[in-house]
Order: structure tokens, then sequence, then C-alpha cells
């Protein structure tokens, strides 16, 4: 068949599934049968349950439901507004005031974990129940959470770069330290926005004076010690790991560990709350795991199909000069993010883009950061975006909307490649001085 | 029209092995005339490797790549280049190939797969962050293992053995999980080891093995004159990856001291201690197959 | 029946959590067993069979619950009759793609049992016995599908539609 006629036959079944009410997964899981169905195999049966095997019970993934039920453990304990309570005499004379807690929260937490889906869960269960009790309107709440949960993948550790640095043979320490400075970029875009936002949005922002109340520096830092146990229990998850107690997979078994002994001794923790919590991130990682089964099974049959693998080579062979090729990559990627999860596009498209980018002339460290943003980009595009599947489960507002909320962060990404592109250094420089150092 | 295979192989396309199949499918089209068109999808991007055997197996895909060691469970002949010092050069990894390639074909067509031919990897090495010069120095190492053999080899070098997932070698050796580990330099150069530690011992440890391996019935479905323009194919392919693998072990050795690391050579000394220890898990081998394996033992003398 | 139903989604919800924390267990297990220079053996194997347990147990509990995600924007926007006659349309798909997992869940087990699939890590597993959560899941989770079409069908508004609003 025609590979154009196969696109659009194939994204009508995904936008007419979806647009039906058929749940997400079964979606993507129908878009790959037709497509396998089109491409003439005959054995789409055993082709999907060992793909559906194959990415389910992978060790890669034990970090999500982990992380996930920390959240959940935090969220059940004072703990979780304690964070609050904590930050708001600091942030209350920033415009924006408690919406950077959503940024902060994010990058401190992907530094934890290598994947956007299990920041933007973690975090978003903490704090948006209490943004939500504080005033704040949900749709800012929910678009500065879709849109930070991403840094979980530029900031390391990062699941995505290592999938890149495997395949580009590019170290993966070297991938994790290039993105330090780019996530740095991104918190203050973020915040910036977020303060930018506030200041034109006055009247969007809750009226509470209580927060407006000037309180002395002594009583600050004696608000302050309720953040003790969150970032005692933020140290000990890091300190596990740069102290060689556990790789970054298991440091979400302590994260876990953590949070109920925390819970113990501050005496919230119950049987009630032990299985409740267990049981709300059992529902939503299994949600989650849900979709990335079908995601993967959409990737398959991508990966049999041949399309990303075409279109990318139609772009190799147009003979464009770099900056060419970097708008058209993006352009590129940004489409394929609509449709496909990060992983995937990485996999299925960089044997064939890398020794274009290579012969350009272009540092493949650079490109694995550039491939990380065009990624975060896909996590909150719509339909397929994990981040945006992550807030639905959460808070019940479908994922279009979700991602009109979030659009403004799209743009601040966006805007990071484009400053990426023109200040190479953002991502070579501390890799740079790592290699002189040596 | 002409029929089209999809091919699965686990590693990216800077490994020789990926540039050889490359090749290998190239050959193929142009000897049939694109009768026979074979899709390479590398670097695990359509099937995981703990899922390509299956995969073959079972018509899902028609010819894919793994690692023979991965075969280990199912029967013990495929661990026979898994063990140290056994054949620890290439002459001698030939031989051993050789002498265990009935047996392989054997279990292999009994799950309906046939074996067209089987690749080497470089020689293994020590990665360690200390200097080794003799057993003694890599006593109480936390060294990596991944699989039983190399777990029993750590535990008769007296060091400990540590589990770690492939990604997380970086930070395991920089967060001191684990101080040492026995890879390939290809595996050394593609996981850019000089970033993480700093002296590689060119042990030859031992000199596992890629097959690529194709499901018999989607063979036989292929007209006499295609099944033979892939044997043919396969032959040349076996010699240029065997070709291929040796340059790659000097190229990629000489890449690791360029990075800065300092690569040495054993001891005499200290190679036959390591020999000693080599002949244990032989031993300990050859009673875990039996017969094919004593076979296999005599002719490698 | 319908107290056996609902027991039965709510055993498997149990037993999904169960396995999550077994994860955690056996992860802490081995961070602790490393200070002491013990290996547990085949740790990644495990944590990865029982995730994929926990998933699929979960399957049909988290359904009952509302938790597994869809567009329901051009659903909520209709009433009566098209509202019912979409939603049945939208099970009816689900429905059979669960089948179609069913069917070939139990093919791909059945294959690794008469096949003797084991696992290439460190300690060798018969395949069938971890893949069998996911068929049993798949099982479990159709039933729950079934029963609410039943639901919808009898005019009753099973509990799904409720939480999703
Ligand atoms: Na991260
Ligand atoms: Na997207």
């Amino acid at each position: 068949m025609d590979i154009s006629n196969l696109i659009i036959i194939l994204s009508a079944v995904l936008f007419v599934s979806l647009l039906a009410g058929v749940w997400v997964a079964v979606s993507l899981f129908l878009v790959a049968f037709i497509a396998l169905l089109l491409n003439d195999n005959s054995n789409i049966g055993l082709l999907w349950a060992t793909t559906t095997w194959g990415a389910t019970a992978t060790w890669t993934l034990t970090a999500l439901p982990l992380f996930i039920w920390m959240g959940d453990i935090l969220l059940r304990t004072k703990l979780a507004s304690d964070l609050f309570f904590g930050l708001s005499p600091w942030l209350a004379r920033i415009p924006g005031k408690l919406l950077h807690v959503n940024v902060l929260a994010c990058a401190i937490f992907a530094a934890v974990s290598g994947s956007s889906a299990a920041t933007a869960a973690t975090i978003g269960r903490m704090t948006i129940p209490e943004l939500t009790k504080r005033g704040y309107k949900l749709k800012t709440i929910i678009g500065s959470i879709a849109g930070s949960g991403t840094l979980g993948f530029l900031i390391p550790p990062s699941i995505i770069l290592i999938v890149y640095g495997v395949s580009a043979e590019v170290s993966i320490s070297r991938l994790f330290i290039a993105g330090v400075l780019p996530g740095l970029l991104l918190i203050i875009l973020f915040m910036g926005y977020i303060a930018i936002w506030a200041i034109i949005n006055h009247d969007q922002m809750p009226q509470d004076e209580s927060d407006n109340i000037k309180i002395s520096f002594f009583k600050k830092i004696y608000q302050t010690r309720r953040l003790i146990p969150v970032i005692g229990l933020i140290v000990f998850v890091l300190g596990s790991i740069y102290l060689g107690w556990a790789t970054a997979t298991e440091a979400a078994a302590l994260g876990v560990f953590g949070s109920l002994f925390l819970s113990l001794i501050t005496g919230n923790l119950s049987f009630k709350v032990f299985v409740d919590s267990l049981l709300s991130a059992t529902k939503t990682s299994c949600m989650i795991i849900f979709i990335i089964a079908g995601a993967s099974f959409l990737s398959l049959s991508m990966g049999f199909t041949g399309i990303p693998r075409i279109l990318a080579e139609n772009i190799t062979t147009i003979g464009l000069d770099l900056w060419q090729l970097i708008f058209v990559l993006t352009i590129f990627f940004m489409i394929l993010g609509f449709f496909l999860d990060g992983i995937s596009m990485v996999v299925l498209t960089t044997s064939v883009i890398l020794p274009v980018v290579k012969a350009a002339g272009i540092d493949l460290l650079w490109f694995g950061i550039y491939v990380v943003l065009v990624v975060e980009m896909s996590q909150i595009t719509p339909p397929v975006g994990f981040n945006l599947f992550v807030m639905q489960g959460l808070t019940k507002i479908n994922i279009l909307k979700v991602a009109q909320y979030a659009l403004p962060f799209f743009f601040l990404l966006l805007f990071a490649i484009i400053l990426l592109s023109i200040f190479p250094q953002i991502a070579t420089f501390l890799p740079q001085l790592m290699v002189d150092n040596y | 029209a002409g029929t089209k295979w999809d091919m699965p192989t686990p590693y990216g396309d800077g490994v020789h092995h990926t540039k050889n199949i490359r090749l290998f499918a190239e050959d193929i089209k142009k000897a049939t005339g694109g009768e026979l068109n074979i899709v390479v999808h590398s670097g695990a991007s359509l099937i995981k490797h703990p899922e390509i055997l299956r995969a073959v197996k079972s018509s899902q895909v028609q010819i894919g790549e793994i690692f023979m060691g991965l075969l280990a469970n199912d029967n013990p002949i495929f661990k026979a280049d898994n063990i140290p010092f056994l054949a620890p050069n290439f002459d001698a990894a030939k031989k051993l190939y050789a002498a265990s390639k009935a047996d392989v074909e054997k279990h292999l067509a009994k799950q309906g797969l046939k074996l067209l031919f089987a690749v080497p990897w470089p020689p293994q090495g020590f990665y360690t962050k200390k200097v080794i010069n003799s057993v003694s120095d890599i006593k109480g190492m936390k060294l990596r293992a991944y699989s039983p053999t190399t777990s029993r080899l750590a535990v008769l070098l007296k060091a400990t053995p540590t589990t770690v997932q492939t990604p997380e070698i970086p930070q395991a050796f920089s967060t001191g999980i684990i101080d040492a580990m026995v890879t390939s330099p290809s595996t050394g150069v593609s996981s850019q080891a000089w970033d993480f530690v700093s002296n590689y011992t060119d042990t030859q440890a031992w000199i596992p093995k890629n097959m690529i391996i194709v499901n018999s019935r989607a063979f036989k479905k292929l007209d006499k004159k295609i099944q033979s323009a892939v044997l043919d194919a396969a032959v040349k392919a076996e010699a240029r990856g065997w070709e291929m693998a040796q340059q790659e072990t000097s190229a990629k050795t000489a890449t690791l001291k360029e990075k800065g690391m300092k690569v040495s050579k054993p001891s005499d000394s200290f190679q036959k201690e390591l020999q000693l220890i080599g002949k244990t898990m032989g031993d300990e081998w050859v009673k875990e197959t039996g017969d094919s394996g004593k076979v296999i033992i005599k002719a490698l003398k | 029946m319908r107290l056996f139903l609902d027991k039965l989604y709510s055993s498997c919800g149990i037993i999904a959590g169960a396995f999550i924390l077994l994860i955690t267990l056996l992860i802490l297990t081995q961070i602790i067993a490393r200070w002491f220079d013990v290996v547990i053996p085949s740790v990644e194997d495990f944590s990865g069979y029982f995730l994929a347990a926990s998933s699929f147990f979960a399957l049909s509990y988290t359904f009952k619950a509302g938790g597994h995600i869809r567009l329901t924007l051009l659903i909520n926007r209709t009433q009566g009759t098209t509202k019912k006659t979409l939603t049945i349309i939208a099970m009816l798909v689900i429905i059979s793609a669960v089948s179609f997992a069913t069917f070939y869940g139990a093919i791909f087990v059945y294959e690794s049992f008469i096949y003797d699939e084991i696992s290439q890590g460190y300690i060798p597993i018969a395949l069938w016995i971890p893949q069998s959560s996911m068929l049993i899941g798949v099982v479990v989770f159709l039933i729950a599908l079934v029963d609410d079409l039943v639901m919808i069908l009898q005019g009753i508004e099973p509990n799904f539609i409720e939480e999703e609003s």
C-alpha cells in the first residue's frame, strides 16, 4: 500500500476511535492491528502477545509504580500539605506564588526519577489537591504540572537519554551532565512564564490575603521547619543514588520505604492509609502501563510498516543545510510526537537519522539533548502524550483540555530548542569541562 | 513481487555485528535481484533481545540475530563460548565453534530453527578501577555478574559478584556499586568506559558469539535458487564477520588507549592463575554437558 | 452472582497491589543484601514478572473504578439513546480487542508451556508460570467488560461511567 494512504487511514482510525470514546490503550491497539493487517502480517496475535509481555514484564518500568505509590503515601499524610506550609512564606511575594512549587518539586523529583510520566504522577498527586484547596485555578495547576513534569526526561537520570546513548553510542554519563544546564534553563523559563502570567492575570490568582501578610524573617525560618521531613526524604533518596547504595531504579523502593517511615514517625500511618495508598497507586500504574502496552504494539506495527523510517529517509535525501535540517527535524519529531511515545520515537528513527546528523557536523551529544526536548514536547501533545494521560487520570479532565492548558509549556520547550540551537554551549559546556579535567 | 523478511537484531549500528548483517542483507538482495529483501531492524527497534528467539521460532519474523549465551539455560552447549579461558584466542574460538556447531544446530533444529552463521565478539577483558597484576588484586572487588557463569567466575576470583543492569553500569562504577566488569573492547567503546573506569586488562577471557537464525519453514518456502543465495551469503558473512571481529578488536582496543585508559596485557604468572580458574570452570561445564562437552574439550587440545 | 463478581474484581485488585508491595520488598532486600556482599539472583527478572502480574491483575479492578482513560467529550455531549448507543459501540470495540488478547494470550502461554520456554537470567524459570498472570488478568478483564455491557443493555449505569464524570 502507498505510504501516504496508509498514514491517512491510520490517523483516521486513531481519531475516530478516540473521539468515539474508545479507551486510549484500545485505540492504539486498534491502529496497530489495522497497520499490521494492511502490511499483510500473518501472525498478528502472537506478535501482540510477545510485544505486550516484553513491554510489561520489564525491569526498566519497575520504578514507575513505586514512585507513584510514594506520592500516594505522602498525599495521605500531612507531609504534602507541610510542603506548602513551609514554602508559602518564601513564595508569597513572588508573582505566581505557590504555582512555582509545581516547577520546583518536579525539578527536584526529576533528579530522582528517570521518567516524565512518573514525575507528573507523583508530584501531581501531592500538589493538585493542596493547590486547589488554596484557591488556585485548576487549569493553571494542571498546565504547570503537565509542563514541568517533562523535566523528568531532561534532568538526570533519564530513560530517554539512556535509550539514545545506547543507540547513538554516546556516553550516558556525559549525556546526563549535558542535560543539567538545559534543565536549569527550562526551570527558569517555566518559572518566568508563571510569574509573568500571574502578573497579567492577577484576577485569576487566589485572593487569599493570609499568604501576603508580612512575617518576620525568623518566623519564616520557623515555619520552614515543616519542610524538614520532605527535604529529608528527598536527600535520602538522592543520597542513596550518589552514595552508591542503590541504582536509580532501586532508589524508588527506598522512596517508598522513606515515605512509609516518615508517615509512621509523624503518626500518620495506619493500615487504612497503607492499603488505600497501595491500591490507588496500583490503579494509576495499571492505567499507565495499559497505555504503554498499547503504545508498544503501535510502535511494533510502525517498525513493520516502516512509516517513521521512510519519512526519516525522505528527510535525509532532500539535501538540507544545517539550519534547514534542524528545522525540518523539529517539525518531523513534533508530528511523530503526536502519535508515538518518546522511546519509540527515538528507537524507530535514530538508525536513519543519526548518520545524516553526523554528516552534517552536528555534535551527537548536543543532538541527544535536542532529542530529549522534542520528546518532552511530545509528552504534552495530543492524542498520544503520556503527561496528558497522567493528568486525566488524576483529575478526570480530558486530555484535549489538559493539552490546551499545557500549550504555553509546549511553546516554552520550542523556545528552549531555539535557544539550544543558537547557543549549543548550553548542552556542550559542562561535558566539555569534564573532558578538560580528565 | 519479491519476498520481504523482517530481521530484528539486538545491537546498535556502530557494532561490527550490525554492519556485517547489513552487508549480508545487501548481498542477498543483489544475488536474488531483489527477490528476497531482508529489512534489518537494528538496536532492538522491532523486537527486544529476550524475545527475538521466540519471535523467529513462532514465525513472527523470519530471521533474527541473538547472543548465543542467551540460550545457556536451555542447553549448556550454548555456554561453551562463555567459559573463561577455555578458548582464549580467535584460532581456538574457531575450533570451539567447529566442535560445537553440530550440537548447536541439532538443538536449534528441534525448535524449527536453522543456524545460518555465527560471528564472534572481541575477546573479553577486565575493566577495573585499580590496576590488576594478579588474581589476588581482584580479591574483594565487586565484579559485575550478569549470568551464572560470570557469577561463578567472580566467586573463583574471590571477588563479590554484583548484579547491575547494563544501562546502570556508568552510575554503578562512579558510585562504587561495582569496581570491576568483564566485557569486550567493543562494549567498552560503545559505552565510553573511559568516563567511569581507568584500567583495561586484555585477558582474552572468552570469545562469545552472536548467531543468525532463520525459521526453517520460512526458509523452505523460498525457491531453491534463493535458498542457495542465502546460504552463499551466509558463508560469506561468516568469513567476513570473523575478519571484522579481529579488526574490531585491535581498533577498539586502540580507541580505549587513545581515550586515556591504561591498557595492559596480563603477565605470564597472572595468565597462568587465570587459566587455572578456567580449568576448574571447564571441568564443571563438562560435568554439566556430559559427552558432548568432553568431545569439545578434546577437540580444543 | 453480583456479589461473586464484585469480589472477583476486588480480589484481583488486592493481588495486584500485593505484587507492587512484593517488588518493593524484593528491591529493598537486594539493596540490603548488597551491603553484606550477598547476591539476590534474578531480581530484575522477578520484579519484571511481578510488575506484569500487577498490571494485568489490576485491569478489571481499574476499569471498574473508571481508572482507564478515554475521551468522553463527545459522549458527554449526547444524551439518552445516542449516548447509550455510543457507549455500547465503545464497549463492543474494547470487548473485541480483549477477546483477541485472551485468545492469543492463551496460545502464547500454551506455547511457552509445550515448548518448555525458560527464562534467560540467573535462575531458569518456566516462562508459562509468570506469563499465566497475563492470561488470568485478561480473562477477568473480559468478564468485567461483558458484565458492564450486560448492565448497560439492561439500562443500569455501570460504575465506571459514574466515576468518569
Ligand atoms: Na530525571
Ligand atoms: Na504527543
